[in-house]
C-alpha cells in the first residue's frame, strides 16, 4: 500500500476512459432500447399530431379565425364555461370535502362513495340525466309540473357541469383537508383561538394551494369537455364542438386545426400554473402528520346544514343513475313509463359498440400501464440525457383536450406512412397516450419512495438490468401499475372527445353513441348504452379489487 | 460457511472520479490485501463511498483501473463482477421473504433447488438467523434485516464483501453486538471485506487495515496502532480522536529521538521511521491520555517507566476541568499560549483547580509530523 502517485498512468487512464464508454453502451442495450422506442412513440403518437394541429393551417386558415365571429363565439363561451363551472363546481366540493373530511357529519362514509362515483363514470351521463330530469319531457318538469322549460343553452351546460365535475374538485380539496395540520389546530386553540377563527387562520390558509390546484383541475376538465356541450348546450357553442362541427361537418380540417390550437392555449395555461401550484405545495406534506385526538368540528347548527346539505347532494347523485337506469327499461320515457328490454336488447345485445369499447378500452389499459411504468422507471432511476423532456412528455398529455389531440391524429394518421384511419389501432394509441399522464405519475411517486440501494443490490447480487426490473422493481411497483391500467380503463371507457373524430364503422364505441342516440333523441336505448357502460366499469374495478387482493387506489393522486 | 473461492486482493491503480468540476476520488491507489477486513474512513465527502461504489461497478471512475483477484474489472458491468454489497439501509426486497432475499443471487447465478436451500440455510444459521425463512423484512428488527443482507452477500460466495457503513441505522448498543458478530463472520468465513465508515472507533475494533481518506486521496494507511499514535499528517491527527498539536523546530534528530525545541523549553520526541533535518519547522502531538498533569513539579516519576530524566515538563495554565465519570478532562494552556487537552482517568474526587500547573510526558508516546504536511499528499495536483 502506498500513497497515491499522481501524473505516472495519465495515458493509461485515458486509454481506460474509451474503453469503459464503449463499455458503457454494449453493457444496456435493453436500456437503449426502451429509451429509443419510448422516445419514438411519443413522437409519433404525441408530438405529431400536435404538431400537424399547430403546422397545418395556412395563414389565411389563421386569418379565418378573426374574421369568423362564431369562432371567437365559440372561445369566449368556452373560456365563460370554464370559469363559471369552475367557480361553482369546486365552492360545492370544497363544501363538500369540508363535511365529509373535516366535519365528519353523519353518515360521512356513505357520502364519500357517493362522491366518487361519477368520477368513475362518464360525465356526459350527467347530461343525459338532466334531460331526463328537466328536458322537454323531463321526469319532474313535464311529467309532474307540467313545465317545458328550455334547459339547452349556457344555464344548463353549467348546472350539468357543475354537478359533472364537482367529484374532481371534492376528490383534490378534501385530501388537503385531511392533510392540513391538526396539530397546528390544537396549537391555535392552545392560545386561545375559537372555532371560526381556526378554521379562517389556520386551515383555510394552508389548504389555498390545494384548493387552487382543485379549481385548475376543474378548469382543464370544463375546458376539454365534449359531451355535455353537444347533449345540452344547444346554440351556446364551445370550442370543442365548434372544432368537430368544421371537422365533420364542413370537412375543414384547417380551420378545425386552427380551433384546436385555440383551444389548446387555455389548456395549456391551466396545466402550467396548476403544476407549479402543485410542486410548491410543500408545506401542506410538512405539517401534515396523520391526525391525532379529534379536530375541531364546526358549530352544530353548521353541522347539521352540512349533513342535509350532502344529502341532498347524495340523493341528487343517486337520482341521476336512477333516471338513466329507469330511462333504459322504460318504453317511451316522458309519455309511456311501462317496462321493456326492447332498449337495452337493442343498444347494447344487437349493438357491437360496448364488446368494441371494452375490448379496446382493455387492450389500451394494458399497454398504457406497462409503458408508463416502464417509462416512470427509465426517468426515475437511469440516467439518461433529457430526462426533464422526457417527463414533461408524459404528463403534457394531461394538459391536452381530447378534441386536440383526435384532430391531430385524424390529420397525421390519415395517410402516408402511418395511415391508419379506422382501423382499431389508432383508437387505441389515442386512448394510451392521451390517459398515460396518471399512470406515469403514480408511477413516478411511487419509485421515488423506493430506495435506489434495493435495484443496486439486486444487480450487485448479479442481475442484468432486464432481470432487476422484472424480478424486483416491476413487483415492487405493482400498485402504480394497478392504477394506470384501471385508469386508462375507465377514462378510455368514457372518452367521447378524442375518439368521436376516430371512429369508423367497423369500429364504433359506446361513449361515441349514446351522444349520437341522445342527440337524436333515441333516450330510451342512449341510456341503456350508459348504464351498461356504467356497469361494466363497476364490475371491472369489482374484479380488480378481487384479484388483486388490495385496495385499488385509484382515487388517491 | 464453506467458502468455494480462495480468498483474493482488491487493487486499485491511480483510479479517478470527478462530478461535475469536483474531484471526489483523486488519483486512488489502493491494495487490499487478500482474506483482510480493510475499512476506508474519513469523515462525509470524502470519496470512500464513492470507491466503494466504483469496485462494486454502481459508479464508474473516469480513469484508473481496478482489479479483483487480478481480473480487471472496471470495463465490467456491476452484475458480472461477484461482489456483494451490504447496504446502508440494507436495501431488502420487500415484497420477497427471508428465505428468497437470500436465495435471489443463488437463483440468478442457476444454482439447483436442493442446493439453493442448503446454501441459505447454512448462511442464516451464519447470522443467526435460523428459522426465519418465511418472514417478509418488514417483520424484522433493524438488527435482523442488516443480518438478513449479510446474509444475502455471503451466500452468493463473492469475491469481495462491500459494506457500505451497514450500522449506521442501529441504535448504539446494538451496533457494538453487531459490529462484533460482523468481525466474527468476516474472520470465520476469510472473505476479502473493505468496510466503510465515519466512525474511527468502529474502524478501529473490526479492521485489520485503515485507510484514512480526505478529500478524495488517501492520508494514510496502516493498522488501527499505527493511525492512532502514529499520524502521517496533521489531518489524521486531528480527524481520528482527540489530539494535542504543538509547533516545534528540530534541534537534532538521531536515530528515533528527535529533539525539539517549543514553548521555551526542549522537549524530547521519538519518531520511527521518519527522518527530519535540524531546523525544520514540525509538529509535535500527543494523545490526551498519554498526558500527566499534577500542581506541582515534577510530576511523580513512577508515573512513568522510562527514565525519568527523559520525561518532558512543560508549566502550564488549567483553564477548565470537566468531569467526565471514568475520566476527568482538562483544558490547559501553554507557555506559547497553545491549547491542549489533558485526560485523567479514574479522577476520583482529586480534581485539579484552575490555576499554575505542569503537565508531562513520555518521549515514546508522542509523535512528530512535519508541519506542512497540513492533509495533503506528497504529490500535488498537477
Amino acid at each position: 500500500m502506498e500513497l497515491s502517485a499522481g501524473k505516472a498512468q495519465r495515458h493509461t487512464g485515458r486509454h481506460n476512459r474509451t474503453l469503459t464508454r464503449a463499455g458503457k453502451v454494449m453493457r444496456e442495450p435493453a436500456l437503449v432500447f426502451v429509451v429509443g422506442g419510448s422516445v419514438a412513440l411519443l413522437v409519433v403518437f404525441l408530438f405529431l399530431p400536435l404538431g400537424k394541429v399547430l403546422a397545418m393551417p395556412g395563414a389565411g386558415d389563421w386569418l379565418s379565425y378573426f374574421e369568423t365571429p362564431r369562432f371567437v363565439r365559440a372561445t369566449l363561451n368556452s373560456l365563460f364555461m370554464a370559469a363559471i363551472s369552475t367557480a361553482s363546481a369546486t365552492i360545492l366540493g370544497f363544501a363538500f370535502a369540508y363535511a365529509v373530511t373535516y366535519a365528519e357529519v353523519p353518515g360521512s362514509r356513505i357520502f364519500r362513495i357517493i362522491g366518487l362515483l361519477p368520477l368513475m363514470s362518464p360525465p356526459f351521463v350527467t347530461g343525459l340525466a338532466f334531460i331526463l330530469l328537466f328536458g322537454r319531457r323531463g321526469l319532474i318538469t313535464w311529467t309532474l309540473l307540467g313545465l317545458r322549460p328550455d334547459i339547452y343553452g349556457w344555464k344548463g351546460l353549467w348546472a350539468v357541469q357543475t354537478f359533472a365535475f364537482f367529484p374532481t374538485a371534492y376528490l383534490s380539496i378534501s385530501s388537503v383537508l385531511k392533510a392540513a395540520g391538526s396539530n397546528l389546530e390544537f396549537a391555535a386553540v392552545n392560545v386561545g383561538a375559537r372555532r371560526w377563527r381556526v378554521f379562517r387562520d389556520i386551515v383555510l390558509p394552508l389548504a389555498t394551494p390545494g384548493i387552487a390546484g382543485a379549481a385548475l383541475l376543474v378548469a382543464s376538465q370544463v375546458l376539454a369537455d365534449f359531451g355535455n356541450p353537444m347533449l345540452i348546450a344547444g346554440d351556446f357553442t364551445v370550442l370543442a364542438t365548434e372544432s368537430y362541427l368544421e371537422l365533420i361537418t364542413n370537412w375543414s380540417p384547417a380551420r378545425a386545426a386552427v380551433l384546436s390550437a385555440v383551444l389548446l392555449v387555455p389548456a395549456l395555461v391551466v396545466f402550467l400554473v396548476q403544476r407549479s401550484i402543485v410542486e410548491r405545495r410543500s408545506f401542506v406534506t410538512v405539517t401534515g402528520k396523520p391526525i391525532q385526538g379529534t379536530r375541531m368540528g364546526p358549530v352544530p347548527w353548521l353541522k347539521w346544514g352540512l349533513t342535509v346539505f350532502c344529502l341532498a347532494i347524495a340523493l341528487f347523485v343517486l337520482a341521476i343513475y336512477g333516471v338513466v337506469l329507469v330511462c333504459a327499461f322504460v318504453k317511451t320515457w316522458g309519455a309511456d313509463f311501462t317496462l321493456t328490454a326492447y332498449h337495452f336488447v337493442m343498444a347494447v345485445i344487437r349493438g357491437r359498440e360496448l364488446g368494441n369499447s371494452l375490448m379496446l378500452s382493455a387492450a389500451a389499459a394494458a399497454f398504457s400501464a406497462l409503458f408508463t411504468v416502464v417509462l416512470a422507471y427509465v426517468v426515475q432511476f437511469k440516467q439518461v440525457p433529457g430526462k426533464a423532456v422526457l417527463d414533461f412528455a408524459a404528463v403534457l398529455p394531461s394538459a391536452v383536450p381530447g378534441t386536440v389531440l383526435g384532430i391531430g391524429y385524424v390529420l397525421a394518421f390519415n395517410s402516408g406512412p402511418l395511415a391508419m384511419t379506422g382501423t382499431a389501432f389508432i383508437i387505441i394509441t389515442f386512448m394510451i397516450f392521451h390517459y398515460m399522464a396518471v399512470g406515469y405519475r403514480t408511477a413516478s411517486g411511487m419509485l421515488k419512495q423506493i430506495d435506489r440501494g434495493i435495484e443496486e443490490a439486486s444487480t450487485n447480487l448479479g442481475a442484468h438490468s432486464l432481470r432487476s426490473f422484472w424480478s424486483v422493481m416491476l413487483p415492487l411497483m405493482k400498485p402504480a401499475f394497478t392504477t394506470g391500467l384501471l385508469y386508462t380503463f375507465i377514462r378510455s371507457m368514457n372518452s367521447v372527445s378524442g375518439p368521436i373524430f376516430l371512429i369508423s364503422p367497423t369500429w364504433t364505441l359506446a361513449s361515441v353513441s349514446i351522444i349520437n342516440l341522445a342527440d337524436h333523441g333515441y333516450w330510451g336505448q342512449a341510456s341503456s348504452l350508459g348504464v351498461a357502460v356504467v356497469g361494466s366499469i363497476f364490475v371491472v374495478l369489482g374484479v380488480a379489487r378481487f384479484v388483486l387482493g388490495e385496495k385499488v387506489r385509484l382515487f388517491e393522486i | 460457511m464453506r467458502i468455494a473461492r480462495a480468498a483474493v486482493s482488491v487493487d486499485l491503480k491511480n483510479v479517478t472520479k470527478s462530478f461535475g468540476r469536483t474531484r471526489v476520488v483523486d488519483s486512488v491507489d489502493l491494495h487490499v490485501e487478500p482474506g483482510k477486513l480493510t475499512t476506508l474512513l474519513g469523515p462525509s465527502g470524502c470519496g470512500k463511498t464513492t470507491t466503494l461504489r466504483m469496485i462494486a461497478g454502481f459508479q464508474e471512475p473516469d480513469s484508473g483501473e481496478i482489479y479483483i483477484g487480478g481480473r480487471r474489472v472496471d470495463v465490467l458491468p456491476a452484475y458480472l463482477r461477484n461482489t456483494a454489497m451490504v447496504f446502508q439501509d440494507y436495501a431488502l426486497f420487500p415484497h420477497m421473504s427471508i428465505f428468497s432475499n437470500v436465495a435471489y443471487g443463488l437463483r440468478i447465478r442457476g444454482v439447483r433447488p436442493e442446493e439453493i436451500k442448503k446454501r441459505v440455510t447454512e448462511a442464516l444459521e451464519l447470522v443467526q438467523l435460523a428459522g426465519m425463512e418465511n418472514r417478509f423484512p418488514a417483520q424484522l428488527s433493524g438488527g435482523q434485516q442488516q443480518r438478513v443482507a449479510l446474509a444475502r452477500a455471503l451466500v452468493i460466495q463473492p469475491d469481495a464483501l462491500l459494506l457500505d457503513e451497514p450500522l449506521s441505522n442501529l441504535d448504539a448498543k446494538l451496533r457494538e453486538a453487531v459490529r462484533s458478530e460482523l468481525r466474527d463472520i468476516q474472520q470465520r468465513t476469510g472473505i476479502t471485506s473493505i468496510y466503510v465508515t465515519h466512525d474511527q472507533e468502529e474502524a478501529f475494533s473490526l479492521s485489520d487495515t485503515v485507510v484514512v481518506m480526505s478529500e478524495g486521496r488517501i492520508q494514510q494507511v496502516g493498522t488501527p496502532e499505527d493511525i492512532y499514535y502514529r499520524p502521517a499528517n496533521r489531518f489524521v491527527a486531528e480527524f481520528v480522536g482527540t489530539t494535542n498539536l504543538l509547533s516545534a523546530v528540530v534541534l537534532t534528530a538521531q536515530r528515533e529521538h528527535v529533539v525539539l525545541a517549543a514553548a521555551g523549553t526542549t522537549l524530547v520526541a521519538t519518531s520511527p521511521g521518519r527522518r527530519f533535518a535540524p531546523g525544520q519547522s514540525v509538529l509535535l502531538t500527543v494523545r490526551p491520555e498519554s498526558v500527566h498533569i499534577a500542581a506541582t513539579v515534577p510530576p511523580a516519576g513512577e508515573e512513568h517507566r522510562g527514565d525519568p530524566g527523559e520525561l518532558n515538563v512543560l508549566p502550564c495554565q488549567v483553564v477548565k476541568t470537566t468531569f467526565l465519570g471514568s475520566r476527568s478532562r482538562h483544558t490547559v494552556r501553554l507557555p506559547d499560549g497553545t491549547p491542549w487537552t489533558v485526560d485523567v482517568s479514574d479522577p476520583g474526587t482529586a480534581t485539579m483547580t484552575c490555576g499554575e500547573a505542569f503537565v508531562a510526558f513520555a518521549p515514546e508516546r508522542t509523535h512528530v509530523i512535519a508541519s506542512e504536511a497540513l492533509g495533503g499528499t506528497p504529490a500535488s495536483p498537477g
